[in-house]
């Protein structure tokens, strides 16, 4: 409980400014009463100082009796006056009871009377004795009444002060809680952003850097929803098709029948079957994500060869034109059967969307050091506004007429990462298709003993 | 019965389209969104099937503008995104009914014939007036309790006479509903079909409304 007491910014600004406020008006009363019970002291003893001069000069003996003023019924007068001669004869006495000590020095004395002690003022005058008494206590206590009369202010003002640190400090912490009950009243799954309005600028920041990471996160979120949604489809798609072929098989009741059941049967495996080994590729590519991992230098121009060969006749059956038209002799640092799968993945592309009798430029170029792979054909492209999600596992243009698993791109894709190279996927220049390329940190030969072992695993 | 299938996946598409027209539909098989809406402005059909990832004009959509347009024909999406967002969705927005990619075609035809039974205001799953009984779902035709064999067109002449006893259907609207565009129909096919029928569930069911068409006469109770 202490603990969140001291945890909370408001309580503890609460505290400490309450704690300053009060411990100040403490010192502040208790100052102020100290000075004002000084003060009225002073004002007493000036007082009585007056009031034995004004008794000066003199009194008339005669007129009265010696006594005769005295008035013995009222015993609470404060101040007693006494007057007398140096040869202690009484001419004037205000109070029966009290008989004023002889003092023969003008000043202030103390004696006791009475069960209580009185402050005594003696003024010489002549031979007159002119003495003023006071009642200590009573003096006291009318200037403690004074004294607390002084604090009054203090108290109120406090008072005043403290609703004042309350009303500051909540208000100046508004927005923060605000932004606290935004937080903990939306639903759980929701990823909106928090307002920043009227923020303070110690707390803005932190706002700001909460709602970059909700907006990452929705954004995390959308992919994986996406991912999922095109997952289902595309592994969907292939099993709803063998399922409604075997269907068909099993329906069909002539020998013609069953023939072209068999034969879609056997094209849907085909598909499923070309499904799962590009899944299972991309699976192990990704899986090797290591990237140093047996890493070897290779001569990518002979892999491009490779590459080249194996998607020819592919490329044949519907008179694509193909060519390898520059090669440049270069070295990449890398996996081989990787970049081969890349390769291959690129061109197979390329050769599925291009129509009959068209033609695919391959290029392989270095140029200072970056090795660059270049493919230009003359197929439908891909739109700039999908150029990026078209790299996502089983994404698929939308009205995308040919069959594939929809992971092509994203095993390129993965491959590329792999060996740090970057795609770019434009439109063809050249061929007004698809332009893909990927670039490459060339790998610099150094001719050196100490390489020699890199030319050996080449030559391998 | 006449169905539009729109589906842009090869595999599937050619598969239902010839499993359908096996069960007696008379089905057109369209690729993409912009077709299927220029060919249903035109063409009536007694059933959409319809896939939500198309081409050009995503199914949604083709969805919306049909009803949009007023056009009540009975919508079945079947598609293999299955969030249920997206079948809430597609419901809300005028489909009918719903299946999930891989589907059981048994479950299809199921749905199909339900859609198409509520659509003419049924509920009842078997036809059944004045002594004649067909089930859609077995294909089964009885006369007076007595099992009749008949072909598929004559059977689907049936099923849609029988559906709404009383209503005449003209010839030209039997051909339309009984004929894809890829079945070649010569003039007097619907004449000769009737012809037969009538032979064998007797004569006087089917009424001739001359200049009209053809009707399950309501006083033949």
């Amino acid at each position: 409980m202490k603990r969140k007491v001291t945890n909370s910014l408001r309580a503890r600004l609460l505290l400490l400014l309450f704690s300053a406020v009060v411990i100040t008006a403490c010192i502040q009363s208790f100052i102020a009463y100290r000075t004002s019970l000084d003060e009225t002291n002073e004002i007493f003893d000036y007082q009585m100082q007056q009031m034995a001069l004004s008794l000066r000069p003199g009194l008339n003996f005669d007129g009265y009796g010696s006594n005769g003023f005295r008035q013995d019924e009222d015993e609470s007068f404060e101040f007693v006056v006494q007057i007398s001669t140096s040869d202690r004869k009484i001419l004037f006495q205000s109070s029966s009871s009290t008989t004023l000590p002889h003092r023969e020095v003008t000043g202030f004395t103390l004696f006791d009377a009475r069960g209580t002690t009185y402050k005594l003022y003696t003024l010489l005058h002549g031979n007159q004795l002119i003495q003023i008494a006071q009642d200590r206590a009573a003096r006291r206590s009318l200037a403690r009444n004074l004294a607390i009369r002084t604090t009054i202010p203090i108290t109120v003002m406090v008072a005043l002060l403290l609703f004042m640190v309350w009303w500051v400090v909540t208000s100046s912490l508004a927005p923060v809680y605000r932004v606290q009950r935004q937080i903990s009243t939306r639903e759980a799954d929701s990823l909106d952003e928090v307002d920043t309005i009227g923020l303070p600028n110690e707390v803005r920041p932190l706002v700001e850097e909460l709602n970059l990471l909700l907006r990452r996160m929705r954004q995390a979120f959308d992919a994986q929803k996406n991912f999922v949604a095109d997952a289902a489809h595309e592994l969907r798609s292939p099993l709803s098709a063998l399922k409604l072929q075997v269907e068909q098989l099993r329906r069909s009741n002539t020998e013609k029948d069953r023939e072209v059941a068999v034969h879609r049967l056997g094209t849907g495996i085909d598909r499923a079957t070309r499904l799962v080994e590009q899944l299972l590729v991309l699976a192990r590519q990704q899986a090797n994500a290591d990237p140093n991992s047996l890493a070897k230098p290779i001569e990518i121009n002979s892999l491009c060869l490779v590459a080249f060969n194996d998607v020819y006749p592919l490329a044949q059956q519907k008179h694509i034109d193909m060519g390898l038209i520059q090669t440049d002799e270069c070295f990449v640092m890398g996996h081989e059967e990787a970049i081969r799968i890349m390769l291959r993945n690129i061109l197979d592309n390329s050769v599925k969307y291009s129509p009959e009798y068209s033609k695919i430029d391959f290029k392989v170029i270095q140029k200072g050091r970056s090795v660059c792979i270049h493919i230009d054909d003359s197929g439908p492209g891909i739109p700039e506004s999908d150029s990026e999600r078209v790299m996502d596992r089983f994404y698929r243009i939308p009205g995308n007429p040919v069959s594939g698993s929809g992971l092509g791109l994203s095993i390129v894709k993965t491959i590329a990462d792999l060996h740090s190279a970057t795609i770019k996927i434009l439109k063809s220049d050249t061929l007004g298709g698809l332009a893909v390329s990927v670039t490459f940190q060339a790998y610099r030969l150094i001719t050196t003993p100490l390489n020699r072992h890199d030319k050996q695993g080449i030559n391998k | 019965m006449r169905l539009l299938l729109v589906e842009d996946d090869t595999m599937i598409g050619e598969s239902v389209l010839d499993l359908l027209r096996d069960e007696g539909y008379a089905v057109d098989w369209v690729k993409d969104g912009d077709i299927a809406l220029s060919v249903l402005e035109s063409q009536q059909y007694d059933l959409i099937l319809l896939d939500l990832g198309l081409p050009k004009c995503d199914g949604l959509t083709v969805l919306k503008i049909l009803r949009d347009r007023k056009n009540r024909t009975p919508v079945l999406v079947a598609t293999a995104r299955d969030a249920i967002a997206q079948r809430i969705e597609g419901l809300d927005r005028g489909a009918d009914d719903y299946v999930v990619k891989p589907y059981d075609l048994g479950e299809l035809l199921a749905r199909i014939r339900s859609l198409v039974r509520r659509s003419v205001g049924r509920a009842e799953p078997i036809y059944e007036y004045a002594g004649v009984s067909i089930d859609p779902a077995t294909h089964e035709l009885k006369v007076d309790g007595q099992p009749v064999v008949v072909s598929a067109r004559e059977w689907a002449i049936l099923e849609l006479l029988l559906a709404r006893p009383g209503i005449v259907l003209s010839r030209k609207q039997l051909e339309e509903r009984l004929y894809s565009w890829k079945d070649g129909v010569s003039s007097n096919a619907i004449e000769v079909h009737i012809h037969t029928l009538r032979k064998k569930i007797g004569a006087e069911l089917i009424q001739n409304v001359r200049g009209v068409g053809y009707m399950i006469s309501k006083g033949s109770s």
